[in-house]
């Protein structure tokens, strides 16, 4: 899988998720904060694309994460090992 | 706020509501784990563990039954309700996440979580009154999602569905 259709699951559920990610632009230099999103909203979106992707992230390795660029990087090295 | 339920939660909702999701003859079995047990799982104590012993266990399904013994509760059905007590629709579905998340550490080996976070209540609904004396039975499927767990389950009395409910917890 790559990049482009990592970030593709990401930003697809961010859109479903975030009420006001409607009509702004994502990408992978955003952050979910920049669109108001709360504490749970950010853990739907990394729950739910986790599970598209069929990888496990453990929680220490989301910590501290600025971007979406770095939430896609951790989910690449994920499918990486699995693969 | 997006509030819908996820396509394979409402499908189990829908079978939950029409049949027990494991029948009674495979719950009335010796139980697979006393009170004692569960304990050793979840952190869950008296008055707040509404569970006391598993009867049933498939976990390469990620289901589970559960019973309690509705007198330990008898203090708080002194007020809900003096004149006709109840066992709260809140407990049903508390009870229903606590089966869960014995499946839920069953299934991961986290037995060491001091504690777990209620997320959501996707969906419940209170079919009949669930009334003392007796036993309240719990029956629950766990799906993993990530980093979110939703449970969808019922709350029986004598073999009839008095509610069910799908939860999600962190």
């Amino acid at each position: 899988m790559s990049r482009d259709q990592i970030f593709y699951v990401v930003k697809t559920n961010i859109y479903e998720i975030i009420a006001n990610a409607d009509g702004k632009e994502v990408s992978e230099a955003s952050s979910m904060r920049d669109f108001g999103a709360d504490s749970l909203e950010i853990v739907e979106v990394v729950s739910r694309s986790m599970k598209q992707l069929r990888i496990r992230v453990p929680r220490t390795e989301l910590i501290g994460l600025q971007n979406l660029g770095e939430l896609v990087d951790v989910f690449e090295k994920a499918i990486a090992k699995v693969q | 706020l997006n509030w819908t339920v996820p396509e394979e939660i409402a499908k189990l909702l829908n079978q939950a509501v029409q049949a027990p999701l494991v029948p009674r003859a495979e719950r009335e079995r010796l139980p697979v784990l006393d009170r004692e047990g569960v304990q050793g799982i979840v952190p869950y104590r008296d008055p707040f563990l509404l569970v006391d012993c598993v009867t049933w266990l498939d976990l390469e399904r990620g289901m589970a039954a559960t019973r309690y013994d509705l007198s330990r509760s008898a203090a708080l059905f002194a007020g809900h309700f003096p004149r006709y007590p109840v066992w709260p629709g809140v407990l049903q579905t508390e009870g229903i996440g606590q089966t869960g998340g014995i499946v839920y550490v069953m299934q991961t080996g986290s037995f060491d979580r001091p504690s777990y976070a209620l997320t959501h209540i996707l969906a419940a609904r209170f079919l009949r009154p669930v009334t003392p004396p007796g036993n309240v039975e719990y029956i629950a499927q766990v799906l993993d999602e990530g980093l979110l767990v939703h449970v969808v389950g019922q709350c029986l009395q004598n073999d009839s569905i008095c509610s069910v409910a799908a939860v999600t917890f962190l």
